[in-house]
């Protein structure tokens, strides 16, 4: 998840607590990763799984993006 | 200025903002401006251009944007025409449907499968929003602020909705960090009139009232969200 000058920092909150269904406090704590250091990776999963979340992501307005994890 | 979405008192699952006539009006017409450019913007890729201007004269300039109104009706009625596969020109719809991968090969895939969908849904969420904005009566006197009410059930497409108005009013503003937008705000704040303004500045404050506006009922709207505890998440 990359950071952006527009998204309002509750909004982002909000979309982590109800898409991914992270508690607040977990939710909150992202947004300030993703905030602070430009970007931070905010789900891993399945390849299915983390497309589905991207193209949820860009439908929230939040800029997603996926790598495949270096372990493979 | 607008009042913020508050839960509403009579107990009926709703939020409440207040809204003057012209706030109304330039955000219908803001939501307007951002479903056409979601139903634009089809262009082929940058990196492709060259290649295929040599192979095809007639391929048209990708810099010329012509409405393209089949294309967004298709959007608009849900059918599957043409998928948009090609990165989109305009960088405000860049921001819209964003990459999906900083490898382009991969992102491209993506794009193939999705962009079509997320466009649909981004139209439908602006199209409803706009429609709730003008169902209330529009009032003589400019500064009558008239309820807004948005449903529980309709708040996170609200919320959504005015995230995407957001992002081109950002692309336009040209608000590419923190900094910039802290500038925008600190700009909104010591103009007093906007008549005194050049006509650069004259846009720039009319686009970052509206930047500021939007802002301000998401805030407050998805502050009602996160009290409400809303843990569910929108249908895709």
């Amino acid at each position: 998840m990359w950071n952006d000058p527009v998204n309002l920092m509750n909004y982002v909150e909000w979309v982590f607590h109800s898409y991914f269904a992270y508690p607040r406090e977990q939710a909150h704590r992202l947004m300030l990763a993703v905030h602070q250091d430009g970007k931070a990776v905010v789900a891993t999963g399945s390849r299915e799984k983390i497309e589905f979340d991207v193209q949820a992501m860009h439908n929230y307005g939040l800029w997603a993006t996926m790598q495949r994890s270096e372990e493979g | 200025m607008a009042h913020p979405f508050v839960f509403s008192p009579f107990s009926d699952g709703s939020y409440l903002a207040y809204l003057t006539t012209g706030e109304r009006f330039y955000l219908v017409q803001i939501a307007g401006e951002v479903i056409e450019l979601l139903g634009q913007d089809h262009m082929v890729a940058p990196d492709q251009d060259d290649a295929a201007g040599e192979q095809d004269p007639t391929r048209g300039a990708p810099e010329v944007r012509v409405p393209d109104l089949p294309q967004l009706n298709r959007v608009l009625a849900g059918l599957s025409g043409e998928p948009f596969t090609d990165v989109p020109t305009d960088p405000a719809v860049r921001r819209l449907v964003p990459d999906a991968s900083l490898d382009p090969e991969v992102a491209a895939e993506f794009r193939k499968f999705t962009d079509g969908d997320i466009r649909e849904a981004k139209v439908t969420r602006l199209v409803n929003f706009a429609s709730a904005l003008m169902e209330a009566t529009p009032s003589r006197d400019e500064d009558e602020h008239v309820e807004f009410a948005v449903s529980r059930q309709d708040a996170a497409e609200v919320a959504m909705a005015l995230t995407d108005i957001r992002l081109v009013l950002g692309d336009r503003l040209e608000l590419v960090n923190d900094d910039s937008t802290e500038e925008l705000h600190e700009f909104l704040e010591r103009t007093a009139a906007v008549e005194d303004l050049a006509e650069e500045d004259e846009r720039r404050y009319l686009l970052g009232m509206l930047f500021a506006l939007s802002g301000y009922l998401q805030e407050s709207l998805v502050e009602c969200l996160l009290d409400d505890g809303q843990g569910v998440p929108p249908a895709l």
